[in-house]
């Protein structure tokens, strides 16, 4: 059996948490770039309409806090995987509370699971966040799962 | 099916689909300015082509939001309490895309409210999956 390629020392490493504001802007061409319709997610006036505090978040607008970064890749970095040898396997999410344009969210993350298939051939490694509003509610939790080619 | 009243589903009903007729460079590099994921895998043809693809890949997370954006066509945000995705094969550019989702368990509680859990996937046009994924759906009695 091939060794992993990843350490399962790793296992609970967390990272230095990250704050990110969301801004109205971000939300109205992240709307645009996904092809949103609903206009809930780039009109703030129908949103209001709608009984929202303003522009909602998509479900799937978390995956910006990380892109988000100076060095976005640099949780791989520092775990010493090349962006290029990766590839997105899953995402999953749980969603507490909605998330609107003004939002300052506090993520926490770490490395959850490293494990293998095939008999060590693929190795993969799963991130666990954790997303904190400001008002310190924990709006969401995601689990993002590349695999190592 | 599209139903006025989210609580009308029953198990084995589809959800309203919806299909991504094509997906150009353009709409990923709209992405990757909007997401910030400038991963070049998804915007530099050689780059992909070293390491042994075609063309460049359109990002997974595009694809899910896609998926993501069918199951609020029919229940609001608020309704939608876990969402997930397997990403099942690599989406290439010019492929057209059905996203799908079914009603797979309906569950009330004892306060009545309604809980759904519904089974999602996006095929491609040559009838690959690319996505297969799961949400679950509570909606409240008011």
């Amino acid at each position: 059996m091939k060794k992993s390629v990843l350490n399962k020392k790793l296992i609970g490493k967390q990272y230095p948490a990250i704050t990110y504001k969301i801004k109205k802007d971000m939300l109205v061409s992240f709307a645009k770039a996904t092809e949103q319709v609903n206009p809930i997610f780039f009109d703030e006036q129908i949103a209001k309409e709608k009984g929202h505090q303003t522009i909602v978040a998509p479900p799937t607008f978390l995956t910006v806090v990380t892109m988000q970064q100076e060095k976005p890749y640099e949780y791989l970095e520092k775990i010493n995987i090349s962006l290029s040898s990766v590839l997105h396997a899953g995402q999953e999410y749980s969603y507490y509370h909605p998330i609107y344009a003004g939002d300052e969210i506090k993520m926490k993350y770490k490395i959850d699971d490293i494990y293998d298939k095939k008999n060590g051939l693929i190795t993969f490694i799963a991130f666990r966040s954790k997303y904190i509003n400001q008002n310190n509610i924990k709006v969401a939790e995601s689990v993002s799962t590349l695999v190592i080619r | 099916m599209m139903l006025d009243d989210i609580t009308q589903f029953e198990v084995g009903d589809q959800l309203s689909p919806l299909i991504i007729n094509k997906i150009t460079k353009k709409s990923l590099k709209r992405y990757a300015r909007a997401s910030g994921d400038y991963n070049p895998i998804h915007l530099d043809k050689d780059f992909a082509q070293k390491y042994g693809l075609p063309n460049v890949i359109v990002h997974g997370m595009l694809v899910m939001s896609y998926l993501g954006r069918m199951l609020t066509n029919t229940f609001p945000q608020a309704t939608i309490v876990d969402f997930s995705s397997q990403f099942i094969s690599m989406t290439h550019i010019n492929d057209k895309l059905s996203c799908a989702g079914k009603i797979i368990k309906k569950t009330t509680d004892i306060s009545g409210n309604i809980i759904y859990k519904v089974q999602l996937k996006v095929v491609s046009d040559n009838n690959e999956k690319r996505i297969i994924g799961k949400a679950s759906i509570i909606i409240l009695e008011n």
